[in-house]
């Protein structure tokens, strides 16, 4: 019965080679997004880490829920030093965040702003966004008081270089307080959403405006790319030790849930769309066979006529399917795993596609070049499901064969 | 050589192979009933070698295709190897066909992907025989019918009087107790079909085997030995000779 499923699709050789490449590269395309979607998937997780500040967050307990501005981590020095003292740990860098609100000394216009106070220096492992700066300078200049914005904040507030800014927000003692900055720098990400908070100035400065003292809102940590989140806060909770006392320690996507959901989201897109595509072969697969087992009505009315049983000459038409997605799907791996180790090690430069950088719920994309990433369990999974589907589209058609009146066979002259 | 030469098995009309008691089958065209056959008896001996004759339409084709359950009377009962066959299910009917009876059918005989010997053998290896068995039977009868040097010839490489012998080896390679063909000489000259004719008649006289033939075949009709003649789905007439 082999044999003669065997002879039948070299029989019909061009249909062979159209649903059998169908098939192939349909399993291949569909393999691929998968192994550029676990790679997208891990880039897009490691950006929205550095944008987000760090692998692992620490705060005053309960201000990341409260943000109260009275909240704060008053002696930061032991807490970074013991990270830095981390295993694989690449960057620690301190921040105040100040929330208030912005206007521009004319009072021509306002927005609410998160300010950040930061070291350049320190931030550089993270989200380094003197990248992005596009007039004056980063915080280098000799103004204290100097303050970066994102170049669409500085356009709702209509101010440019060398222009006062005013914020308005409550200090470490819990005193409503305004402070003088000046615009010493623009930067320009391409998102407009990300423009739209940028502001940054001096962690001294900062420090000193909020009444902090050493003190700083926030110390985020950095890990090696491979380790789990989970494993570095609890590296860096050890680490700690004692010092520990009354800090949280967040990882980012416990801190941002909804950005995880996101990136989650859009890989499962990627996977429904590869269905979608599959659906469709799928039918056509259905279709080809249906026209075969039309098309032979009388041959296999013959074997019916001899004593092949109903259900045989139905697994005929199974065994049919079951070789050409074998076959086509065994070149189907060996494509995508040619496309694997071409991508893997030259990666697929996704920008030059889509023109540039983008952001996904204010991460910005920068690096756009994916190196694909094969799920083993995740390959031969997709590869079974795929098999099924091809199962399924030949029941109807192998169904149709057992249904077919050998009598009519015998009329062959009518 | 030929049948009417060879050593005859006498035809045994006391093992009947087939018995047919008021066999009725009415085709549904829509609204349209077409009475194919209307209440037929007949019996068949272990043995025979009988022809069934009449005008297109009479209900030739309809006969052997219940005789050789590929479909169902509409009333009466059929006996074929002592076995009632009138309401066996498809796929009992299938394996009842592949243990039993042979077929040669007008054309289209052959599976188009298996090679000469494949088809001839088809039927023993569908049916469980072992390889050097099968070879050991089908070969000499190939040989037999001067096929010997084709085995290997797909079956659009051969002419029409070569695959009906191929059909007929296959029908009688697993020594059914029945051959069954339809108008086997349709498509034939008068030389080929007289060749495929001795053939049969050969294997009648050798193995005993019985045949059915539906046919309108002059030469066929004269060589059977027994002629029975069907007219609008009734028997009419019934000629031993
Ligand atoms: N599947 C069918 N559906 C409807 N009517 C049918 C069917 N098969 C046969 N008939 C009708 O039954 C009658 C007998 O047909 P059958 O084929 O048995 O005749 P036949 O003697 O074999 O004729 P021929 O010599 O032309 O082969 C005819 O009137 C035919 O039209
Ligand atoms: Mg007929």
């Amino acid at each position: 019965m082999w044999k003669l499923a065997w002879r039948q699709l070299l029989r019909n050789r061009a249909r062979t080679l159209i649903t059998g490449s169908a098939i192939a590269l349909a399993v291949a395309m569909f393999l691929m997004s998968l192994a550029l979607g676990d790679g997208m998937y891990g880039k897009m997780m490691q950006a929205a880490e550095r944008s987000a500040g760090g692998g692992v967050l620490i705060h005053h307990d309960g201000w990341w829920k409260g943000r109260d501005s009275t909240a704060n981590i008053t002696a930061p020095g032991p807490v970074i030093a013991a990270a830095e003292r981390v295993a694989g740990v690449r960057g620690v860098a301190a921040r105040v965040i100040l929330e208030g609100l912005l206007t521009s000394a004319s009072r021509e216009g306002f927005a609410g702003a998160n300010v950040r106070g930061i070291d350049p220096a320190a931030e550089r492992p993270f989200n380094d966004l003197s990248r992005y700066l596009k007039r004056g300078d980063f915080l280098s200049g000799d103004d204290p008081r100097a303050i970066v914005l994102g170049e669409k904040l500085a356009d709702d507030l209509s101010v440019d270089l060398g222009d006062r800014v005013v914020l308005r927000f409550v200090d470490a003692t819990g005193k409503e307080e305004p402070a003088l900055f000046r615009l010493g720098g623009i930067v320009a990400t391409g998102s407009a959403e990300i423009d739209r908070q940028i502001a940054l100035v001096r962690l001294a400065t900062a420090q000193e405006v909020a009444k902090l003292g050493a003190g700083v809102t926030q110390i985020g940590v950095l890990g090696d790319p491979g380790e789990p989140l989970d494993a570095l806060k609890a590296d860096v909770a050890r680490a700690l030790g004692t010092a520990s006392a009354g800090l949280e320690l967040l990882t980012w996507q416990e801190a941002m849930p909804e950005l995880v959901g996101f990136i989650e989201m859009d890989g499962n897109m990627n996977i429904m769309f590869a269905l979608v595509i599959f659906v469709i072969v799928a039918f056509g697969i259905a279709n080809t066979f249906l026209m075969s087992v039309i098309e032979r009505v009388r041959e296999l009315g013959l074997l019916a006529a001899l004593g092949v049983t109903p259900a045989r000459i139905g697994g005929l038409v199974l065994r049919e399917t079951v070789l050409l997605a074998l076959v086509a799907m065994t070149l189907g791996f060996a494509l995508a795993l040619a496309g694997h180790a071409y991508f893997a090690t030259h990666g697929l430069d996704y920008g030059a596609f889509i023109g540039g950088d983008f952001d996904v719920s204010g991460v910005i994309m920068d690096d756009l070049i994916i190196y694909t990433k094969v799920d083993a369990p995740r390959w031969l999974g997709s590869g079974a499901a795929v098999l099924v589907m091809i199962l399924l589209s030949a029941l109807y058609p192998a169904w149709r064969a057992t249904r077919l009146d050998p009598s009519q066979a015998m009329r062959t002259y009518e | 050589m030929t049948a009417a030469t060879a050593p005859s098995a006498a035809p045994d009309a006391d093992t009947a192979i087939i018995t047919a008691r008021d066999v009725t089958k009415v085709y549904k065209q829509g609204k349209v009933e077409v009475l194919a056959l209307r209440g037929v008896d007949l019996d068949v001996g272990q043995g025979e070698f009988v022809v069934l004759a009449g005008p297109s339409g009479s209900g030739k084709s309809t006969l052997l295709n219940l005789i050789g359950a590929l479909d169902h009377p509409t009333e009466g009962s059929i006996l074929v190897a002592g076995r009632e066959i009138t309401h066996l299910s498809r796929s009992v009917a299938a394996r009842f066909r592949l243990t039993s009876l042979g077929f040669v059918f007008q054309a289209y005989n052959l599976v188009p992907v298996l090679t000469c010997y494949e088809n001839a053998e088809y039927t023993l290896a569908l049916a469980g025989v072992p390889r050097t068995e099968r070879r050991r039977l089908v070969v000499p009868l190939l040989e037999r019918v001067g096929l010997g040097d084709m085995l290997t010839r797909k079956p659009h490489e051969l002419s029409g009087g070569q695959q009906q012998r191929i059909a007929v080896v296959r029908a009688i390679a697993s020594r059914p107790a029945l051959v069954l063909a339809d108008e086997p000489t349709a498509n034939l000259d008068s030389e080929t079909s007289g060749n495929l004719l001795d053939l049969m008649l050969e294997l009648n006289a050798e193995h005993g085997t019985t045949f059915v033939f539906a046919s309108h075949d002059p030469d066929l009709i004269a060589r059977a030995r027994r002629v029975v003649r069907l007219k609008d789905g009734r028997i009419d007439g019934d000629e031993r000779r």
